[in-house]
């Protein structure tokens, strides 16, 4: 059919223009081309054109055909209008020139492969402009232009012309010049309608129904009769193995939570992203923490994490009253707080009001007032930081008694006897009721009982030496000493005093029985300026004994008889002429030895100057006292080396050896150079001095003998040295337990054990070395750390001023700058495994306090038997002290 | 030289580099910490936190690196580099960083699904790490509890990260724990000061205190690190949730409990929970612990704090802080009615015993109810006896409000100052104990003579401590409580007054004797006493005493001082209450002889 249509439609239009028409590969093509063309010829059954050929065509114009053209008419006759208005546009554009195309355009798609342009794509409108070609074929044939050779389808040069045809209608106003072919195209109504059903998104063909209606064949009704007769399966009633498996497994997977629905997931998502676990049994019922499977926690830590230490974050304070919202009226805060505090109680106040916590300065009135504190939140931040900013330390806090720290001691009852009770006072004679109110009395400054106990001698600062009978407080003596120039006055002043230990018969073949046994009557040495002064005071029962061997010597036996009688009525001061005579024959066999040694050795040699002071009325009275006959005494006189007025060292001590014949002075006041000449050991049988050290030390302080051995202990600064002197070496030296120097005027009392000793120091310490356990004190006792001392120098307390160990009892004694003295149990036992025990017994305050410079105790020594303590003190007096 | 000075010699020879034993190895710094834990400085933190790390003062810092850094225990940094959370920490910034990167891009739907796949953490096994015995946790139980109770009044700010879940956790486990100690009676003390409420409670044994704020808004300062304290909190919500889980366990209580919503709201507080607090029966309860006399003795004072608001029913009104009213009342023993009392059926109205308003002129529309204000409350309860109510009615001036704390402490010592009013309860609640006592005594053989029923011989009983305390109030020179009216019978009230005042005088008997023991010491004083002086502050020694203090080593004669001094100090104080006591009686006097 197609074949044929195509056939007249060619006959029509073309005529035998081309004659490769029957060429049968090309039909098949245009079988499809020709259906399009006929419908465009359809449709343009109303322009009249194809009137003519319509009737022609003798057959085929269905009926559904016509019905649907009607119905596209009017659409087509739009859509034309545009396709022209396009075409117009289109026309405009291209060249003006376009070569006028004749209704013959389809015999270009006739040889459609032979004739068309191959030049590919330039600019065929300007390269070809005055060509008559467009461009050359796939055999090199020149696509002529429609027209160029003076054809019919020449393209109309004038645009007008082209509207005109275009306007008129029919062919022309559906073609348009195709410039690269170089030929009129006309557009079929066919092609116009596929167009346009493209356009609007239909389907293409005509022919094809995308809407038919569905044929179901497999529908849910039962049919009468059905497709397929076959018998239902039996899998179709019996439940899927399969799906069974399935499901099995999935129920698994939920159980084990392998698989979780997708609430669950939601739910586990939320969680996870809020953080946090649910709670759950942590700690068991021991209270220790469990695992997750329930095993003690403790089991898993490994050591090093069980060694881990925690420092527990401190507690908050607990509130006080203060902070109640309706304290007590005593907790209000005040508007102005007095500012009446003295001085002295700033750091109690500054503690007490450390932890004030006062805050309101009224109450509020009831509960629903409180306002806001509005430095909660800052607070609690503040703990926070605390918490994990602040470095922590654990400090051990003990809530106990404090009194339980005390250490025990042994009742005070059981240590008796001690001194506890001040009983005697001894005062010179002299002193005058004016100057005992004014307190301008001359100080007592050294202080020394007898061997046998009965008398004390008492050393004062205006070179005045005075002698007290013990028990009834009267002054048997007093004498001033001699003074060589007036100029020495200041520098005289009286240091230390001691008595020679008790000698029993002196062994000096030499000495006839009565002299020898006088030589052995109380003789007192007497430290002052740089000279040391023997005096035999004949006082007391050796003095009376002693001049009773004399007389008896004398075979004065009424003098020898009266003399006990007087002794045994216990009148010790009563001498008689018979006591200056053996003080004098005492003087006079020095003289002599003295002049002996001195001629000896030599002048240049001898280390002091040994001389007598005899009873010398011209002179001036030596001794003065109640008792006149006393004058006649003399005195024994070594001066001691000093280097000039300028470097002047006094003696500060005196201090004899146990058995009485050797003592030992030091030059060492202020003496920080050093001298060897400082320590000059004396003896007195002979009258000789020596100088023990050719070593200098500086910072000298004092020097004692043990009481047995020929061991000889001398401080310095922070040190004490013992010597032997038989063997000229040092044996021990021993560091004091302070950095402070140690006291010149404490001295180093030795125990009589001659194991132990004392020493004191400038800051109140008081150390007690054992000679035998360690260079270092075995004990160091801080003293006079009292307020009024502890405000000088830097926190040091008084310095100790006199020391002294009893020497039959367990009893020593320690006295302090701030008038403080201090007396202890001190006992040594003969064990050598049982240390010594210390004991505080006794403290006396405010001792001879002179107000104003604040001087107290100077000198202190105990009885020689009875446990009582003598003690000399600036303001002149000497105290006893007894049980 | 400078090989001499790094290294040092120790023993025979070997050379030490310096630096390589001792302090120096023990100790490192922050920063060297954070390189060792590869960490930014607020991750540090954080995990210093929720681990519980703390800095330490090393003792010999000349060894470190300088005396003004901060130091660590190199073990515990160890111990922080092996923490899980180390690594979920590092996972979380990487999903931070993510959505930071979607949101900047505006996938916003990427970053939400990523936001929801953020990893979590849960913090149990640093509870467990940090508190391995319950006791450890209990004891430091008061920093939670109080930055909970903190939270749960502060609000919700996103601006500085407050996440109102987060604050609804911390009231609820606030409201949990409050309601452990209201139903079993462990609440012991409670003062209201300027800064809040500090409620003490005793679990277990241990002490725990904590502070709640006022119910007022809270202003959130600008200079506070909201994160660390977040960061705190979160930590402290795990530990109370499972220190509330172990409590509740023990007692056989169902964990969370449910809480009764109408009652949450009408602000009931514990009382929203106390109705779930029953025994579940799935769950037994774990066995009880044999007694020992600790716990016998935890255990009495329980009962006796239950006693205080036994047979008293509580009504608040609106101004009151009901919550805390209400906790107070149910530890104590007492019952609370909840909701107006316009709106209440007429049997509950006429159960109630006492009105609890706070304000000057609410109306007393219950004839039969006796009105006070809250501090009535807090007073009877620290002191563990009913405080005379005239005193504390509404509108009055209210006696002072001191602190329990503070009585404890002052009280156990001698020369500690306790303000007369508490001085006064302590006698009022002594009294009561006395009369208790006796009228129990008393009332064996009159119960088998007595046909009347067991209650009315308790209220006998109650009645009789009223009384007891009432006529010793009146002994003291204080008005007794107000027109009670004269029962029938009064003969064992009597007789447990009679021999409460018997215990009384035996009572002051034995105080005067102990007075006179402790100041035989300061008669003989007058001469012997000696003075010592501390840092300026003196305290008196008697002789004996101070020749002991000679003999003590250096060490404990320092710490012998210092107790001293803390003594002389607080002595100090004492007397400063007492003059400034003195002072403003003495004015107030004067102010009442001009009116």
């Amino acid at each position: 059919m197609g074949g044929k249509q195509k056939q007249t439609h060619d006959d029509v239009d073309e005529g035998g223009d081309d004659g490769s028409f029957s060429d049968s590969e090309l039909s098949e093509e245009l079988v499809s081309e020709s259906e399009l063309s006929e419908e465009l010829v359809l449709d343009d059954s109303d322009s009249g054109l194809s009137e003519e050929y319509d009737g022609g065509n003798d057959d085929d114009s269905g009926e559904e055909d016509d019905s649907e053209e009607e119905d596209d008419n009017d659409s087509d006759e739009d859509d034309f209008d545009e396709l022209v208005l396009h075409d117009e546009i289109h026309a405009d554009e291209d060249d003006a020139d376009n070569p006028h195309q004749d209704d013959d355009s389809d015999s270009s798609e006739d040889d459609d492969d032979t004739k068309r342009n191959t030049v590919g794509a330039v600019p065929v409108a300007d390269w070809y402009r005055h060509e008559d070609h467009v461009g050359y074929d796939k055999h090199g044939e020149k696509v002529v232009k429609e027209g160029a050779g003076g054809g019919a389808g020449e393209p109309p040069t004038d645009a007008i012309d082209w509207f005109l045809k275009r306007v008129e209608g029919g062919k022309d106003a559906r073609s348009f010049y195709d410039e690269y072919e170089g030929r009129t195209v006309n557009v079929t109504p066919g092609e116009l309608d596929l167009l346009r059903r493209l356009r609007e998104g239909r389907m293409p063909s005509r022919a094809i129904n995308p809407h038919a209606p569905f044929d179901d064949w497999f529908s849910r009704e039962t049919e009468i009769m059905p497709l397929s007769a076959a018998p239902e399966p039996k899998r179709r009633f019996v439940p899927s193995k399969h799906e069974a498996k399935k499901v099995l497994k999935l129920v698994r997977a939920l159980r084990k939570g392998t698989l979780k629905t997708l609430a669950q997931k939601r739910e586990e998502e939320a969680k996870a992203a809020e953080g946090g676990s649910e709670p759950y049994l942590l700690w068991g019922d021991d209270g220790d923490a469990l695992l997750e499977d329930g095993r003690p926690y403790a089991e898993g830590l490994s050591a090093r994490m069980k060694k881990l230490s925690h420092v527990a974050a401190p507690k908050q304070r607990r509130p006080g009253h203060g902070q109640s919202y309706n304290p007590p009226t005593e907790y209000l805060k005040e508007e102005q707080e007095e500012q009446g505090a003295t001085g002295e109680d700033d750091a109690l106040k500054e503690a007490t009001e450390k932890d004030d916590d006062r805050m309101l300065a009224a109450p509020i009135p009831s509960m629903r007032q409180i306002p806001a504190y509005d430095k909660l939140v800052s607070e609690r931040f503040e703990r926070c930081l605390d918490l994990y900013l602040c470095p922590r330390v654990e400090k051990k806090r003990i809530n106990i008694d404090p009194r339980s720290l005390l250490p025990a001691l042994p009742k005070l009852s059981d240590l008796r006897p001690y001194p506890r009770l001040r009983h005697v006072t001894y005062q010179r004679g002299d002193t005058s009721r004016t100057a005992k109110a004014s307190g301008a009395r001359a100080a007592a400054v050294a202080v020394a009982v007898d061997p046998s106990g009965e008398t004390v001698a008492v050393g004062f600062d205006d070179h005045v030496v005075a002698i007290f009978d013990v028990l009834t407080s009267v002054e048997v003596l007093r004498f001033s000493l001699p003074i060589p120039t007036e100029d020495d006055r200041d520098e005289a002043a009286v240091r230390h005093i001691s008595w020679r230990p008790a000698v029993g018969t002196i062994s000096d073949n030499s000495l006839p029985l009565g002299e020898s046994r006088a030589a052995a009557a109380p003789v007192l040495a007497v430290a002052y300026g740089s000279r040391v002064l023997l005096v035999m005071p004949a006082v007391g029962p050796a003095a009376a004994e002693a001049a009773a061997s004399v007389a008896a010597a004398a075979s004065n036996a009424n003098l020898a008889k009266s003399s006990k009688q007087r002794r045994q009525a216990g009148d010790t001061s009563a001498h008689g002429p018979l006591a200056d005579t053996v003080s004098a024959v005492w003087v006079a066999r020095h003289k002599t030895r003295a002049a002996a040694a001195a001629a000896t050795e030599g002048s240049e040699a001898s280390v002091a100057s040994w001389g007598t002071y005899e009873h010398d009325r011209a002179a001036g009275a030596f001794c003065t006292g109640p008792y006149a006959r006393l004058t006649g005494q003399g005195a024994v006189s070594i001066s001691l080396p000093r280097a000039n007025r300028a470097n002047f060292v006094p003696c500060s001590s005196v201090a004899w050896h146990g058995k009485g014949d050797y003592f030992v002075s030091v030059n060492a006041l202020h003496n920080r150079s050093g001298d060897s000449s400082a320590v000059v050991i004396h003896r007195l049988s002979s009258c000789e001095s020596a100088k023990p050290f050719s070593k200098t030390f500086g910072g000298l302080k004092f020097v004692s003998f043990h009481p047995s051995k020929p061991q000889l202990f001398l401080g310095t600064m922070n040190h004490v040295r013992m010597y032997d002197l038989s063997r000229r070496a040092l044996v021990k030296k021993f560091l004091s337990g302070t950095s402070a120097s140690l006291s010149l005027r404490a001295g180093c009392p030795v125990h009589s054990s001659g194991d132990h000793f004392l020493c004191g120091a400038e800051d109140g310490t008081v150390s007690w070395f054992d000679t035998d356990l360690s260079t270092k004190p075995y004990k160091v006792l801080r003293l006079g750390l009292s307020r009024a001392a502890s405000k000088n120098a830097a926190g040091a307390g008084a310095a100790i001023s006199a020391l002294a160990f009893h020497p039959r009892r367990p009893l020593f004694v320690a006295c302090c700058d701030d008038a403080t003295v201090h007396v202890y149990h001190g006992m040594v036992y003969a064990d050598l495994m049982s240390n010594p025990t210390v004991i505080p017994l006794k403290t006396f305050r405010r001792v001879h306090t002179v107000p104003k410079t604040g001087e107290g105790v100077t000198a202190t020594c105990f009885h020689p038997r009875q446990p009582w303590l003598f003690t000399a003190g600036a303001d002149g007096d000497v105290h006893l002290f007894c049980d | 030289m400078t090989s001499g000075k790094k290294t040092s010699r120790s023993g025979l020879g070997s050379k030490q580099k310096r630096g390589s034993s001792g302090t120096a190895t023990q100790y490192l710094t922050r920063n060297a910490a954070l390189k060792r834990l590869q960490v930014s400085l607020p991750e540090f933190r954080r995990l210093c936190i929720l681990k519980g790390i703390h800095p330490r003062e090393p003792r010999n810092k000349a060894a470190l690196k300088g005396s003004s850094k901060t130091y660590y225990l190199v073990k515990d940094i160890a111990f922080l580099l092996v923490e899980p959370l180390l690594e979920t920490f590092r996972a979380r910034r990487a999903y931070d960083k993510k959505v930071k990167k979607a949101r900047a891009k505006r996938a916003f739907e990427l970053a939400q699904r990523l936001q929801r796949r953020k990893p979590g953490y849960a913090l149990d096994h640093l509870v467990r790490e940090r508190y391995p015995t319950f006791d450890d946790a209990l004891r430091d139980l008061d920093d939670p509890l109080s930055m909970l109770a903190l939270f749960a009044t502060l609000p919700a700010e996103k601006r500085l990260g407050i996440d109102p879940k987060v604050c609804a956790k911390a009231r609820r486990l606030d409201v949990e724990f409050g309601a452990y100690v209201a139903r079993t009676n462990s609440l012991r003390k409670v003062f209201v000061a300027v800064k809040g409420i500090y409620l003490q409670a005793d679990i277990q044994g241990q002490q725990v205190t904590w502070i709640i704020p006022h119910r007022l808004p809270q202003l959130l300062p600008d200079d506070v690190d909201y994160r660390v304290m977040l960061t705190f909190l979160d930590f402290y919500i795990t530990l109370v949730s499972f220190i509330n889980f172990k409590l509740y366990h023990k007692h056989g209580w169902r964990y969370p409990p449910v809480m009764d919503s109408a009652l949450d709201e009408s602000a009931a507080g514990v009382e929203a929970l106390l109705t779930d607090l029953v025994p579940s029966v799935s769950e037994p309860a774990a066995p009880p612990p044999a007694i020992d006399g600790e716990t016998q003795m935890a255990e009495d004072e329980s009962e006796a704090c239950a006693r205080v608001f036994q047979g008293m029913t509580f009504h608040f009104g609106r101004e009151c802080h009901r919550e805390l009213l209400t906790l107070i009342v149910q530890a104590f023993g007492g019952r609370v009615v909840v909701g107006e009392l316009e709106s209440l059926a007429s049997d509950v109205r006429s159960s109630i015993t006492h009105c609890v308003v706070d304000r000057p002129g609410a109306k007393e529309t219950l004839s039969h109810a006796t009105y006070v204000q809250p501090q009535w409350l807090f007073d009877s309860a620290n002191f563990r006896v009913a405080a005379p109510t005239e005193k504390y009615a509404p509108g009055a001036k209210l006696p002072p409000h001191v602190s329990p704390f503070a009585v404890a402490d002052e009280g156990a010592d001698e020369g500690g100052y306790v303000p007369e009013y508490a001085e006064y309860l302590q006698r009022l609640a002594e009294a009561a104990g006395a009369a208790e006592k006796a009228s129990a005594g008393s009332q064996a053989p009159a119960s088998v003579a007595a046909t009347e029923a067991e209650a009315e011989d308790l209220e006998e009983v109650r009645r009789g401590t009223v009384t007891a305390a009432k006529n010793y109030s009146k002994e003291i020179g204080e008005e007794g409580t107000a027109d009670e009216p004269a029962r029938k019978r009064k003969q064992p009230a009597r007789a447990s007054s009679k021999k409460a005042a018997a215990a009384k005088a035996t009572d002051e008997d034995d105080d005067d004797d102990d007075d006179d023991d402790v100041e035989e010491p300061t008669v003989a004083a007058a001469d012997g006493m000696v003075e010592v002086d501390v840092d300026g502050v003196k305290y008196k020694l008697s002789e004996d005493d101070a020749r002991a203090r000679m003999l003590m080593p250096r060490k404990s004669r320092r710490l012998f001082d210092a107790m001293q001094r803390g003594i002389a100090v607080k002595q100090n104080k004492a007397k400063q209450l007492r003059e400034r006591k003195s002072q403003t009686a003495g004015a107030g006097a004067k102010a009442s002889k001009r009116r």
